[in-house]
């Protein structure tokens, strides 16, 4: 748990440097602000399923398509196409308890969406459906933003790297 | 048409079948072996390479990034297209540091005890150049960040007294390591800052996360004091990139996604903002800089090489289509050199005689220009997977002559 609260408090601090800022990270911002650094966290929020949660039901596009609407901000092999799904790791890995945020918009409904792009962890790189968009991404100095660092740093199973999800985590407006 | 062809196929195939039989029926006739001298009885022999690495040897980084835990550096003769030798790497491969007299080189690495997992070690470790053995090594706090490689994650100081290692758990700190001891000096609280871009001997300039600048110096023992900052330099839309391009001891450039361009000089230990330009003129506002190593700066020469393609905000890594020379002194552009294939790394070596290189990540091949007009000269192919970080080695100053 150690690891787990220096990522909330990481998350924070980082968040409050941030403020100023406008666009996404500003109701980033808000958002950490309204409900407290750790409900951000995906970790708190992973479950066990018997199989990979596939894409909602009003959504358009292939998730094992780089082309779809979540990954405008990915850089990674899609877990789509390794095991898991957009938002499901794949079996024996581990989700980053942290990660960064991106704003994708989707074609389905017209609106924006704040996107977790947690890694699952713990193996050897996939390497399959391997997808760099990069919208939004910032440099490695602003970390919140970044796509460049490798996410798993948080995990009880190592920094090894297998793929990236892109989890819906609401609407961004 | 070809079924009439076709027709007469048995026919012949018949007739070759008597002449091959034909043939085997008569006696065979042996060819007299020439008459050469008898193979020598050989020894098992191992390569040793030069004491130093000579201005356009290159070593060319390889982040193997579908098998992350196989990093590993290739080092290549450029004037003749020959692959020279392999130095592993480990787990998310950054790069080399080059000793100052070129014999050495140190490489960072993170291993784990079991393949892909168990528990982490992270270590620097020497390599001679000449045997490309693994030497001394010092084991280091297992926090050096894990991304895409930063050559400023990794400095050397410029005398190769000390190396810094940016870490990134995601508390923000820097190891510093003794490399004349090949000791561990210690940890430092970074907060907020990251990278570390060298400006003399003991200082340096860190990246901030809200655009500003950390200046940082180094005591005579490692020790890292952290000193003045720079209100925000850069817009959130617009950041400067983490491959910033140093042009004098303590100067660097700082150029953002777009292509503008920032002077920062910390020769007094508070970084000061110098002037401002950009690499495009009006009317090339599509025009961007891109790639994993978009930057090469030729000192002799003062000239800049930047891989530019045409692409709006976000593609900061694509691939340049063309590279843009700059006259920094001038702060204008003297030239364009369309590439026949797209690049993400640019490298130039530090002679007075350059030789410019190229890669895309993914190609496995080197590609060695002129650097007047960008003609290839020669390819070097079959180098590994994912070709990142291209670096060419420092050059010793010219001995004094004898009186």
């Amino acid at each position: 748990m150690r690891r787990f609260d220096r990522a909330a408090e990481y998350l924070a601090r980082s968040t409050a440097r941030n403020t100023s800022r406008r666009g996404f990270i500003g109701r980033l911002g808000a958002i950490v602000t309204a409900t407290g650094a750790a409900t951000l966290l995906p970790i708190s929020r992973v479950r066990a399923e018997k199989a990979a949660v596939p894409i909602q039901v009003q959504e358009e596009g292939d998730p094992n398509s780089c082309d779809y609407w979540r990954y405008c901000a990915v850089d990674g092999f899609l877990c789509s196409c390794c095991g898991g799904s957009a938002s499901s790791c794949p079996p024996g890995t581990e989700p980053s308890p942290i990660t960064w945020l991106g704003t994708c918009r989707n074609p389905t409904d017209g609106r924006n969406y704040v996107i977790s792009y947690n890694d699952c962890c713990g193996k050897a790189a996939c390497g399959r459906c391997n997808c760099s968009r990069d919208e939004g991404a910032t440099p490695v100095y602003q970390p919140t933003t970044a796509n460049d660092l490798d996410w798993c740093l948080g995990t009880q199973t190592g920094v090894a790297y297998h793929c990236s999800l892109s989890v819906v985590t609401g609407p961004a407006d | 048409m070809y079924a009439d062809r076709l027709k007469g196929l048995p026919l012949f195939m018949a007739a070759l079948g008597l002449l091959v039989s034909s043939a085997d029926a008569r006696p065979a006739k042996k060819a007299a072996p020439p008459k050469v001298p008898v193979l020598a009885t050989e020894d098992v022999t191992l390569v040793e390479l030069k004491d130093r690495m000579p201005p356009h040897w290159v070593v060319v980084n390889d982040v193997v990034f579908t098998h992350l835990i196989d990093g590993r550096s290739y080092i290549v003769d450029a004037d003749s297209g020959t692959y020279l030798g392999t130095v592993p790497g480990g787990h998310s491969h950054v790069g080399v540091q080059f000793t100052p007299d070129a014999s050495t080189l140190l490489i960072p690495a993170t291993f784990f005890s079991r393949g892909s997992r168990g528990e982490r070690t992270d270590v620097i470790t020497w390599f001679g150049l000449k045997d490309l053995m693994p030497g001394a090594e010092v084991v280091i706090p297992p926090k050096r960040v894990q991304a895409l490689p930063l050559l400023s994650s990794i400095p050397l100081t410029d005398d190769g007294r000390f190396m810094l290692i940016y870490n990134f758990t995601p508390e923000q700190t820097m190891t510093v390591v003794d490399a004349a001891a090949k000791t561990l000096v210690g940890e430092f609280e970074t907060p907020g800052c990251a990278l570390a871009h060298m400006t003399g001997p003991r200082s340096f300039m860190m990246q901030c996360a809200d655009g500003s600048m950390q200046s940082g110096a180094l005591a005579e023992d490692g020790k890292i004091t952290l000193g003045a900052t720079t209100p925000p330099l850069f817009e959130r839309e617009d950041p400067a990139s983490d491959k910033p391009v140093r042009i004098a001891s303590s100067r660097w450039l700082f150029i953002t996604f777009s292509g503008a361009v920032a002077e920062v000089d910390n020769a007094t230990g508070t970084p000061t903002p110098g002037a401002r330009w950009k690499l495009t003129a009006a009317g090339e506002e599509a025009w961007r800089p891109g790639g994993l190593q978009p930057y090469a700066y030729h000192a002799p020469s003062g000239l800049l090489y930047v891989l530019m393609h045409e692409g709006g905000p976000g593609t900061h890594k694509h691939p340049g289509t063309e590279i843009w020379v700059f006259d920094v002194a001038a702060k204008k552009r003297v030239a364009r050199l369309p590439l026949e294939t797209p690049s993400t790394a640019v490298s130039i070596s530090n002679d007075a005689d350059p030789l410019l290189y190229t890669a895309l990540f993914g190609s496995g091949t080197l590609v060695v220009r002129r650097p007047s007009d960008a003609a290839i000269l020669r390819k070097v192919e079959g180098l590994g997977s994912d070709i990142t970080l291209i670096q060419a080695p420092p050059v010793a100053p010219a001995a004094a002559t004898a009186p």
